[in-house]
């Protein structure tokens, strides 16, 4: 075989070859990324790139979730004082039962009563980030409010719920008509006015009925804390599941994305010897020909 | 028989094939470096001219026809190769990594959905949903800008690539003329520039290429249209078709799609079916998003109980739908107008609720295909199709190389060999003036002794 000078002094194609894997494996390790570009590992872009999507869309079921919950607490606290004003009616309405009380002690009973009605009626139309919370869907009008001498529910039935989950859900606004209500005849407003009413006048056949009103609304107050209880345990629940995920499919898109150091490390080391043994052989093609010998 | 001037003729004969020998060493070490050059041999014989001796035959080109053809057919190949991997390493920069692209924009505008539904009479989510959306729609319609640079780019490349062929086509031309007119004599320095002329047009197009009887060549495009017919050459025209893209025709016809290989076709390949075909993805894409979201919009109410509008600008149609995307004037001029309520009540979100879950349904491709998979198989598409070019060019390349190396082997100059000869014929040439000077000396003695008688 002839070996020629293109041949013997050639191969600066070689040269060029090792220094761009030497510059691949370095652009590795500055930016601790494998997948910079789609041809680095098209399979690799096309799972990461559906990670990426998993990745946000956990991502916005946690911020969903931290705000359900801020909702729920804020519901949990309201019903809370809901449930207490319901057995401070019952308890100064069974404190003027019976003949033997004036109507000075009658009188203060009723106004205790009014007082519990308005705060009621308060926590009924609180409101969250400006948006009532037990109107159902009609969150910009007080769900209560008070038309010729009668408390009149304004919102509506449609229960607001927010995805904390891929098909997981949990109430953020309720309907109040089901918990002051329920399948009453009236509102625990109504009922309270109709009390006071029976107070002021020593009724105690009426006062006997509207603490038994107050004692339903109890109920179903109580029962729309426990699930309330029941949610924030299931955000909670389905937040730390999120954590889970989250880190699970965060790890699956670091294998695609991420450049392995120590590979990056030996792969640059490699393409270090390659590109200085094609440095060195092609430096030294040039130190040789029958040229030296001649005199 | 031959008397002391006969040898001395013969002496100087010699020493002029030696220094022609020296010149030919010369002339292969002064190439060394000349693309396109063959190394030249001596052809020496013993004389016949009564006297002996030697005698200059002349200097012959080490070609090998069969090597020079491989080559030759070798070039378009990776060139082909070259030019689809050039072209798709600048598309490849608007996929984007991971999360950075339109992925990334269409996860933020879903997610702005999400914050709606957790606030449905919130103005300020509103604004956000409305600024996502013009995001994403500037996403769509800087990645459809792109493309379309793109194919405008390799249209550029196209139209500087034709008016490279016409040069060297001009020139092979000028050289078949050269040629012809030499008389078969002297001619290798000029084959050897027809034959780089005509390499460099195959690295442009393929080309086949017919010798003629006067050492010129004939060359043709693979369909059999002519280039180059002895001293005449056709010119390759480019005109500007209805969609602004350059057409190709040759002696009257059309060779667009003729021309498949060389760097033209990588670039037609490039600039008629791959980019092409990324668009239409993209605007499948931009429309399946307007779409969905228009209609889960459309199917609400706004923040004032009133129905639901278009929330991006109707696409008139699939092509052309990412250039086009805008999100609605109205909706962009009155946030309010953003539909999250399917009851009417302002406080409902299911609307929001369902744009927001629109990331997860598999809406596009006949109901098989969400929008980031729909994204991600563009992304697959072209990473693809650069890593297959850059395998392809890799393999043609080592391909042609082994090739070049096969030819070069037969037709370069080795360095060792030419010092050889230089040696070689210098030793020669020391000879025969040593024989020169012993009949010079002969003839002096032979003089001396007539003069003295």
């Amino acid at each position: 075989m002839r070996v020629t000078f293109r041949a013997a002094y050639g191969g600066i194609e070689y040269v060029n070859a090792a220094a761009e894997q030497v510059a691949n494996a370095r652009q590795q390790m500055l930016s601790g990324k494998r997948l910079e570009k789609a041809s680095d590992d098209p399979a690799g872009m096309q799972r990461a790139i559906a990670g990426r999507a998993e990745l946000r869309s956990i991502e916005t079921y946690t911020r969903t979730s931290d705000s359900a919950l801020a909702k729920l607490t804020t519901l949990d606290m309201v019903l809370s004082g809901v449930i207490e004003k319901l057995q401070q009616a019952q308890v100064s309405a069974a404190s003027v039962r019976g003949s033997i009380v004036n109507q000075q002690q009658r009188d203060a009973a009723a106004l205790t009563l009014e007082g519990l009605r308005d705060s009621l009626a308060a926590d009924l139309n609180t409101r969250f980030r400006g948006a009532h919370v037990f109107g159902g869907a009609e969150a910009t009008t007080p769900p209560y409010a008070r038309v010729a001498g009668s408390w009149v529910y304004q919102g509506d039935a449609v229960p607001v719920s927010v995805e904390i989950g891929a098909g997981r859900t949990v109430a953020i606004a309720l309907d109040g008509q089901a918990l002051a209500q329920g399948t009453d005849t009236t509102n625990v407003l109504n009922e309270l006015e109709t009390l006071i009413v029976a107070v002021r006048a020593g009724d105690n056949v009426a006062i006997d009925a509207g603490m038994s009103a107050l004692g339903r609304a109890f109920s179903r107050a109580t029962s729309t804390q426990s699930q309330i209880g029941v949610d924030e345990r299931s955000v909670s629940e389905t937040q730390l599941q999120l954590t889970s995920s989250r880190l699970a499919v965060l790890t699956l898109v670091s294998k695609d994305e991420d450049a392995d150091l120590a590979n990056a490390i030996s792969a640059m080391n490699r393409a270090d010897v390659a590109y200085r043994a094609a440095l060195g052989a092609v430096g030294r093609a040039s130190n040789h020909s029958l040229l030296d010998y001649l005199r | 028989m031959s008397g002391l001037f006969s040898s001395l003729s013969m002496a100087a004969q010699s020493l002029e094939a030696q220094r022609a020998g020296l010149d030919v060493a010369g002339q292969n070490i002064a190439n060394l470096n000349t693309p396109g050059y063959k190394r030249r041999r001596l052809d020496l014989a013993e004389a016949v001219n009564g006297i002996g001796g030697v005698e200059v035959l002349g200097t012959r080109a080490a070609r090998d026809a069969v090597l020079d053809t491989r080559v030759r057919t070798a070039i378009p190949d990776a060139s082909r190769e070259g030019a689809i991997l050039n072209q798709l390493s600048l598309v490849e920069t608007t996929i984007g990594a991971p999360g950075q692209g339109i992925d990334g924009r269409l996860s933020a505008f879903f997610d702005a959905f999400a914050s709606l539904s957790v606030d449905p009479t919130s103005t300020v989510a509103r604004d956000g949903v409305v600024l996502q959306g013009r995001e994403l729609a500037s996403a769509f319609n800087a990645t459809a800008t792109r493309l379309a640079s793109s194919v405008q780019l390799a249209d550029n490349g196209v139209r500087d690539a034709v008016g490279q062929v016409n040069s060297l086509s001009q020139q092979i031309a000028a050289l078949n003329v050269a040629i012809a007119a030499s008389g078969g004599t002297d001619v290798d320095a000029l084959k050897d520039r027809q034959q780089l002329a005509v390499e460099q047009l195959s690295s442009l197009t393929s080309v086949a290429v017919l010798a003629r009887p006067d050492g010129g060549v004939d060359v043709t495009i693979p369909s059999g249209r002519a280039l180059v017919i002895g001293g005449s050459k056709y010119d390759v025209s480019a005109s500007t078709g209805g969609n602004g893209l350059a057409t190709l025709s040759l002696g009257g016809a059309d060779i667009t799609g003729e021309l498949t290989s060389g760097t033209v076709g990588g670039l037609l390949y490039t600039r008629d079916t791959l980019i092409p075909g990324y668009r239409a993805r993209l605007d499948q894409l931009a429309f399946g998003v307007a779409q969905e979201v228009n209609t889960l919009h459309q199917s609400g109410f706004d923040l004032n109980g009133n129905p639901g509008t278009a929330f991006f600008t109707p696409p008139a149609a699939v092509a052309g739908a990412a250039a086009a995307m805008t999100v609605s004037a109205t909706v962009q001029g009155n946030p309010s107008l953003v539909a999250a309520s399917q009851t009417g009540a302002p406080g409902d979100n299911q609307v929001a609720r369902a744009l927001a879950n629109l990331r997860l349904q598999p809406v596009l491709s006949g109901g098989t295909t969400t929008f980031a998979e729909g994204w991600a198989q563009l992304a697959y598409q072209v990473g693809s199709d650069v890593d297959t070019a850059r395998a392809e060019q890799s393999s043609l390349r080592d391909v042609l190389g082994q090739v070049q190396k096969l030819r070069d082997q037969v037709s370069g100059v080795s360095l060792d060999e030419e010092a050889a000869s230089m040696m070689k014929f210098q030793r020669a040439y020391e000879a025969n003036a040593r024989f020169f000077t012993a009949v010079d000396s002969m003839l002096q003695t032979l003089m001396n002794t007539v003069g003295r008688g």
